[in-house]
């Protein structure tokens, strides 16, 4: 038996605006006390009429560029029509028929290319807050604008499904469509599911389960594991395969790891699509969609060929650079004024993401003359590796200033000096000594610590080593 | 009493602000409880709002009614429903913004949400027609019709979607303008079929009607399908030459015999005007009021879908006891004809019926729309009775919904297309009228208007 799962992703973002989708309430609501972003066109209070918002317009013409979407110049709003208490309006204004992108494609590291049917843009509904006794409504997120991003069932795994998605997170978050911050919902996923069982040369298929409502990485995945698990025992329970209107949809309880059912097809909406006869169709020009389009300085795909191309990068550097838009801002403009690109680009990854991802910092607040000085300074023999080091985390987060730090680190000029402590510890070390001479070549370390920790760390080891070696060669060995 | 009389009147201090609106409330009061055609009489309102005011237009301190589906800040707004019984807008629609400092006497009275032709389905009760009161005042801006007929008010904004305007108008003698779609903003309209409705206005005579129309037109960017067009003064009747006319052939099954002698001798008058008079046999209008009464009900199933009974209307105190209790309360609030509306809609809007229905329905429109557009490449204007009988009497067809609906007959056609079109008071019969209406080439209100004026002069003055 053989068991492939096939995938499809709906991916709901929130577009980063200043105001909704139709009205010029404030997009900017998180952590504001409930229904302060509020006016008579997102409450949908009567008479109340939708303007489009342009720069919602813009990110989705942005979203089709970086996603390899067909941009269309004549797309058109729908109501999709369902009652919820979220729903103020009793509908969603949405693109059904007619989408603004269509046929796009992202490729995975495999070089597998993923189909994405279309994007369209919408409006995002109420909160609602579930008591007991009573539901409680918060309309500061009704009207912010989304896009709906749906994948082709081309998902053969959860991995790959959480690259897709993985990818297109970080496409936009580069370009500036949305921030993505799943915590705060601006990022959610429904993953339609099912199997396709080989069974003694014949081919089955699952009926397709859609969850509903994810919002982390790792539920899509969880889901998708779970759900693979309970089609197969279904199928081999009951042997139901695929047939028109059979698809159902489930939750997904995050505390029980479990998808739960909550509809079947019978009992599904009829959302009455129709034309909004509020709206004009959305008909675009060449030139606004060229704009829109050059607002992007540059695509992630660009920005990853160019690191490795034109700066040498290895391809796990690169992918770490640009997995956030101000990593690769920062590592721009530092390489400005810092030529040694590979070094650079190693101390980013490592010592700037380790120290601002241990303490959530926004490398955008680094100081960039820090980390070009300590560099330098290390280039120069000024202070050490190891000090250069410390330095960038003291001034970090302690504040501290560079310049000083540098000066009070910097590897004594003074060579009498080191050579006299050097002739210190080899004298009070003398068993170490004996031991490197039987061909311990360990212990060396241990010397070198002892001249470095007697000068205060102002000296380079590899020179301390390569000093005490000297002597040893010198005086010892005879 | 016209507005440019009462102008006069109070430029030259021949009355007081105060005395207008001392007469016209007092007024307002009495009249208003044989006629019920005021929902709300707005007397604090207006006396706050006018205090300290001074003549900025020629609106100002002038009485109008305002059809209660559009809202105003500071009085109720019902849309002649129970269902917004009590509800008080946020915020003032543009068309009332645009009328700047009249003084607004009361919310006229309607079907509710505008869905009716009598005005008898409002749930604040029927309005009477004050030429005479066993008959309707027509709808749904009868309440409008009836004010400013009986000289409550000197001008009315009613809704026009399918002919709430020029219907009205016509069963209370008086003239009843439908812009063109996209002239006046729709903003705080509280909407019925969106892609049909417009406000419109009711007045006495031509001149009134192009003096309120000058206040109200305008872009709105609050309204996304409120057009750009360059500003026109109303009031001076552009010069009309060589002007061709076109005659509506219609089905003359239903069509009462006053009517179609009074649209006779409208004929007779234009011929005497000497402009030239074209038959004009349209293939599709036919359809026009199917096509109606199918997109129509299918906007409205979706634009009422918000009075879930979650947000508007009162909640009985300490909550429902069961979420079937609550859907029973919320839906007995609505009135008959709304319950139907939306049904039909929800109808046409589903799955396997949007084809045949709402699609099909909307195709026949753009060729009604076509077809127009090539007729009036011959034509300037196009005539046709506004209504198909003279006021029917209070209770006569409240029970036969497709009989009413048949009164929509003639009015429904330029809502589909989107063209302007006003009616004005034909031939008079004992006190009723007949009304002539006349479509207009889309934003060619002022040529409209002056044909109006001509006619109006020569017809009964």
């Amino acid at each position: 038996m053989e068991i492939k799962t096939i995938v499809g992703l709906e991916i709901h973002v929130q577009l980063k605006t200043e105001t909704k989708m139709f009205c010029s309430c404030s997009a900017k609501y998180f952590e504001d006390d409930a229904n302060t972003h509020l006016c008579p066109v997102c409450l949908g209070l009567p008479g109340s009429l939708p303007v489009m918002n342009k720069s919602a317009i813009v990110q989705a013409i942005k979203a089709g560029k970086a996603l390899n979407f067909t941009i269309n110049l004549k797309s058109r709003f729908d109501r999709k029509n369902y009652m919820y208490p979220d729903l103020f309006k009793g509908y969603q204004i949405t693109q059904f028929e007619f989408p603004i992108d269509t046929d796009g494609h992202v490729v995975l590291s495999s070089g597998k290319r993923i189909n994405i049917y279309r994007a369209h843009i919408e409006e995002d509904t109420a909160k609602s807050i579930h008591d007991k006794e009573y539901t409680l409504l918060d309309g500061n997120k009704a009207g912010v604008p989304l896009l709906e991003i749906v994948s082709s069932p081309e998902l053969f795994s959860k991995e790959e499904a959480k690259e897709y998605a993985k990818k297109i997170y970080n496409t936009l978050r580069f370009i500036g469509v949305s921030d993505c911050d799943m915590e705060k919902g601006q990022m959610r996923f429904d993953v339609n599911v099912n199997l396709e069982i080989t069974k003694n040369g014949n081919l089955y298929k699952t009926p397709i389960c859609e969850v509903k409502n994810l919002n982390s990485f790792r539920s899509m995945e969880r889901a998708i594991e779970y759900e693979s698990k309970r089609q197969l025992d279904e199928f081999e329970e009951n042997g139901i395969v695929l047939a028109k209107g059979n698809k159902t949809t489930r939750g997904w309880n995050d505390n029980l790891s479990k998808t739960f059912f909550q509809r079947d097809k019978e009992e599904s909406d009829d959302y009455r699509y129709f034309p909004e006869p509020d709206l004009p169709p959305l008909i675009l020009s060449e030139a606004f969609i060229k704009d829109a389009i050059s607002s992007i300085d540059i695509l992630p795909t660009d920005a990853y060929n160019s690191l490795i191309n034109k700066y040498s990068l290895s391809k796990d550097i690169a992918e770490l650079i640009i997995e956030e838009r101000d990593y690769y801002d920062f590592f721009m403009s530092t390489s400005l004024k810092y030529k040694n690109y590979i070094n650079l680009s190693n101390w980013i990854t490592t010592e700037i993401l380790g120290i601002i991802k241990e303490h959530s910092l926004n490398i955008s607040d680094i100081d960039k003359y820090t980390l070009i000085k300590i560099l330098e300074s290390i280039d120069k023999k000024i202070i050490s590796v190891s000090s250069g080091k410390e330095i960038l985390r003291s001034v970090i987060l302690d504040k501290t200033n560079v310049d000083i730090l540098i000066e009070k680190n910097s590897i004594s000029s003074d060579s009498g000096k080191v050579d006299s402590i050097i002739n210190k510890v080899l004298v009070s070390h003398k068993d170490t000594v004996e031991k490197y001479l039987e061909g311990k070549e360990g212990v060396l370390g241990f010397l070198i610590g002892q001249v470095v920790r007697e000068m205060d760390g102002r000296v380079d080891p590899k020179d301390v080593r390569e000093k005490i070696l000297v002597v040893i060669n010198k005086i010892y060995k005879n | 009493m016209s507005i440019s009389s009462l102008v006069k009147d109070l430029r030259d201090k021949r009355i007081s602000s105060e005395e207008i609106l001392d007469t016209y409330f007092k007024k307002a009061y009495i009249e208003n409880k044989e006629l019920n055609c005021f929902i709300s009489i707005s007397e604090e309102y207006t006396r706050k709002k006018l205090a300290n005011s001074k003549i900025e237009s020629e609106l100002s301190f002038i009485p109008g009614v305002i059809k209660d589906n559009i809202n105003v800040k500071g009085t109720i707004s019902t849309a002649g429903s129970k269902v917004l019984e009590n509800y008080r807008s946020p915020y003032t629609a543009t068309v009332v913004k645009n009328l700047g400092n009249f003084a607004l006497i009361g919310k006229g009275n309607m079907d509710s949400f505008a869905f009716g032709s009598s005005t008898e389905n409002s749930g604040f009760g029927v309005t009477k027609n004050p030429l005479d009161k066993n008959k309707v005042p027509g709808g749904s801006s009868g309440g409008v019709a009836a004010a400013v007929a009986s000289d409550l008010v000197l001008f009315g904004i009613g809704t026009d979607t399918g002919g709430s305007v020029r219907q009205p108008a016509a069963f209370c003698g008086l003239v009843g303008l439908k812009p063109t779609y996209g002239l006046c903003s729709r903003f705080g309209l509280i909407a019925m079929g969106s892609s049909f409705d417009v406000p419109g206005i009711i007045t006495k005579n031509v001149t009134d009607c192009s003096i309120v129309l000058n206040s109200i037109a305008g872009f709105d960017s609050n309204d996304s399908t409120s057009i750009k067009v360059a500003k026109k003064d109303y009031t001076k009747f552009p010069k009309l030459d060589n002007v061709k006319v076109g005659v509506m052939k219609f089905p003359q099954d239903g069509v009462s015999r006053e009517v179609l002698d009074s649209f006779d001798s409208s004929i007779d008058t234009l011929k005497k005007m000497n402009v030239e008079l074209i038959d004009i046999d349209f293939k599709y209008i036919n359809y026009s009021l199917a096509v109606y009464y199918i997109l129509v009900p299918a906007e409205i199933s979706s634009n009422m879908s918000r009075y879930d009974g979650i947000r508007f209307g009162d909640h009985p105190k300490g909550g429902y006891s069961s979420i079937s209790d609550f859907y029973k309360d919320a839906r007995d609030k609505f009135e008959d004809e709304v319950k139907r509306r939306i049904m039909i809609g929800t109808y046409t809007l589903s799955q396997g019926y949007f084809d045949a229905y709402y699609n099909k329905a909307t195709q026949v429109r753009n060729l009604i729309k076509m077809e127009f557009s090539d007729v009036f490449k011959d034509i300037d204007f196009l005539i046709s009775p506004t209504t198909p009988t003279l006021p029917f009497d209070i209770g006569k067809k409240i029970n036969d919904p497709l009989e009413m609906y048949l009164s929509d007959i003639f009015t429904v056609t330029a809502n589909l297309i989107g063209y302007p079109a006003i009616s004005i008071p034909n031939k008079k019969f004992g006190n009723l009228y007949s009304g002539l209406q006349i479509f207009g080439r889309p934003f060619e209100e002022d040529r409209l208007l002056s044909l109006s004026y001509l006619i109006e002069s020569k017809l009964w003055r």
